[in-house]
């Protein structure tokens, strides 16, 4: 089992080395602008390369205008020559590289775009305690979960997964996976709920998304719902909720751009490290000391599992 | 351009035809022996968010709406339109795609690359229709999904003009835009989804995504913010350039709505389509639309505008 550090910025970076992971992820699955251009990620993949670790690049979903940036830098990238790990979120973009991109010194996975599960839903359990435990399980399997799919995803090159550690995800799907020889990343603590195009942080800050607004979205905004709408009401349209019944159900919201997450810890045993190569971290949702202690203990029970390899830390 | 408006019953059928829908499009409930309550392979729950049904709820009644809607030259298009399809599934969906073949329908609308393949593999020629759960905002998006067979691509509502302008340039496909009511977060990837059993807390009023917040971090602490809402509900003065970009079908949304609701929409919509034939403008029509529908002012004092220029649009992500 492998630790990946995703950062967001050079100053994150620094601080991601220190901790030794064996993946540091450069990028955003979900907004373009936070995919560096070739000049500043080539300077951040030198730090990443004199360090020993094998960089990760993420690529959002990639609006029309971006496209030929986006495929020059992985061109760039692949002459570059030194290995790396490509994280798709775009299925045009997947479909041209897998055309136009040969002799590839890099593994595509996909993200979490695309790899996700009705488990990703915060009151998936509530909405699902009428069904089958057949159905139950269909839902929160992870959507590759498909011979089909996995099949046509593999002969346009994918080699592996993104997904979330969740309960079902990481006991049912996994299994799957391994027998399909799927690499597998498991991204922790942090469940991406909701994307979209229209950055809830660019319009909070009154900025046109752009490279310049991304220092906004190196930091979590948390949100709490407070008032529903009540469309039928032109006067007032907004109402207090009832804290009692709603908090359990709807949990605080930790927005960072244009993606909605949920905090939900997951009991991190020996079976489930061994469910997945790596276990990822996003600097940005974590202090130092957090996040420290959090691989730490990692490290921890990863050693306990017999003739595996002891996290790099 | 075409209006394809939204069904859930015989009754609504009836409507929306009268209404002057050339095309409808529904579900159908899974049979209680799948194990299935709420959940079904039409990309909505059985029950709406108001506790209203969504589904068509038995293989007759679809099999009556089709003969009605094929009496009018009207195409029903079937929602076979799921986000998750693992191997658990497939067998439930493939039933699913089959009784709504077996009840007459047209096309099938499809929301997972997993489901096209499989379509496509059981030998199954209905023309197929990807939904906004196949969502993408470039060119080689929409040509990857034509590779695949689909005939008709729909966006996602968070697309400008020029850029719908430019993909219908760039496809063969048919395209398809929604007539109103945006969602705030890309409808293929938020799981803030409007549910029974969260309508039933909320009241009916479940849209997350239009509420007040309270926000806090390091740096900032403020109430009553509305964070996430980049929700636009209305099309209609931008009907004749989406027309002359060459979308080929507006999507009335409101499959889970009442009938009786839903209808006059899409009676506006053709209504309004019908004037931009006759060469009037946006401004006169929207006058004639206030006439009729005084309601609709609200979008128009609001800017709720679709495709149009709002701030909200500042914030796509281009």
């Amino acid at each position: 089992m492998k630790i990946s550090i995703r950062v967001s910025n050079t100053e994150q970076l620094k601080d991601a080395i220190k901790l030794k992971p064996n993946y540091i992820g450069i990028g955003s699955e979900y907004c373009v602008y936070k995919v560096p251009e070739y000049e500043v990620l080539s300077m951040m993949l030198d730090q990443i390369d004199k360090n020993g670790i094998k960089p990760e690049i993420l690529t959002p979903f990639v609006p029309e205008t971006h496209v030929p940036r986006i495929m020059d830098l992985i061109i760039s990238l692949n002459e570059r020559g030194t290995p790396f790990d490509l994280t798709i979120n775009d299925l045009g973009l997947l479909k041209l590289i897998s055309e136009k991109v040969g002799n590839r010194c890099f593994d595509m996975y996909i993200g979490h775009v695309y790899s996700t599960s009705f488990e990703n839903c915060p009151w998936h359990e509530k909405v699902l305690s009428e069904e089958s435990e057949e159905i139950k399980e269909g839902w929160c399997q992870n959507n590759f979960v498909n011979d089909l799919l996995l099949e046509h995803m593999c002969s346009m090159g994918i080699s592996g997964v993104e997904l979330e550690m969740l309960p079902v995800m990481l006991n049912k799907s996994t299994k799957y996976f391994r027998n399909k020889n799927i690499k597998i990343k498991g991204m922790l603590d942090y469940i991406p709920s909701a994307i979209t195009r229209a950055c809830h942080i660019a319009r909070y800050y009154d900025k046109k998304p752009s490279f310049e607004c991304t220092s906004y979205c190196d930091k979590v905004l948390n949100a709490r719902f407070t008032h529903r709408y009540i469309p039928d009401n032109t006067e007032e349209p907004y109402e207090v909720v009832n804290e009692e019944l709603i908090r359990p159900v709807t949990p605080d919201y930790l927005i960072i751009g244009n993606a909605i997450y949920c905090k939900r810890e997951v009991d991190i045993n020996e079976k489930n490290i061994n469910n997945v190569d790596s276990i990822t971290f996003d600097m940005r949702a974590f202090s130092i000391e957090e996040l420290e202690k959090r691989i730490n203990r990692l490290k921890e029970i990863d050693r306990k599992c017999e003739g595996k390899e002891v996290v790099s830390i | 351009m075409n209006i394809m408006a939204p069904v859930h019953d015989l009754k609504g059928a009836r409507l929306q035809i009268a209404a002057g829908a050339e095309e409808i499009y529904l579900g159908l409930r899974s049979p209680v022996e799948t194990g299935m309550s709420q959940m079904t392979f039409t990309g909505r729950y059985n029950m709406s968010g108001k506790n209203e049904v969504a589904q068509v709820q038995t293989t007759e009644e679809l099999a009556e709406i089709c003969r009605l809607a094929h009496d009018h030259n009207v195409l029903v298009n079937y929602t076979a339109n799921v986000r998750y399809l693992n191997e658990k599934l497939t067998g439930l969906y493939l039933d699913h795609v089959c009784r709504g073949i077996a009840a007459g329908v047209d096309t099938l609308i499809v929301g997972n690359i997993g489901a096209a393949l499989l379509i496509q593999k059981e030998g199954i020629k209905l023309p197929m229709h990807s939904s906004t759960f196949l969502f993408g905002y470039n060119k080689e998006h929409i040509k990857y999904l034509e590779s695949i067979g689909f005939t008709r691509i729909v966006l996602t509502t968070q697309f400008s003009m020029d850029e719908i302008r430019d993909i219908c340039e760039s496809t063969n496909a048919e395209i398809e835009v929604f007539a109103q009511f945006a969602c705030s977060n890309i409808n293929g990837r938020c799981n803030l989804l409007h549910t029974p059993y969260i309508a039933e807390l909320y009241d009916g009023y479940d849209m997350q995504c239009r509420g007040l917040y309270k926000i806090w971090n390091d740096h900032e602490d403020k109430s009553n913010v509305p964070l996430l809402y980049a929700g636009l509900d209305c099309s209609i003065c931008k009907l004749k350039e989406l027309k002359d970009a060459g979308v080929t079908v507006l999507k009335i949304l409101g499959r889970d709505r009442i009938p009786e609701f839903i209808a006059p929409v899409t009676k506006i919509y053709r209504m309004c389509l019908d004037m931009y034939d006759k060469g009037m403008s946006s401004k006169e029509i929207r006058e004639i639309v206030w006439e009729k529908a005084p309601w609709w002012k609200s979008f128009c004092e609001k800017k709720a505008c679709l495709y149009g220029k709002h701030k909200i649009d500042d914030s796509y992500i281009v």
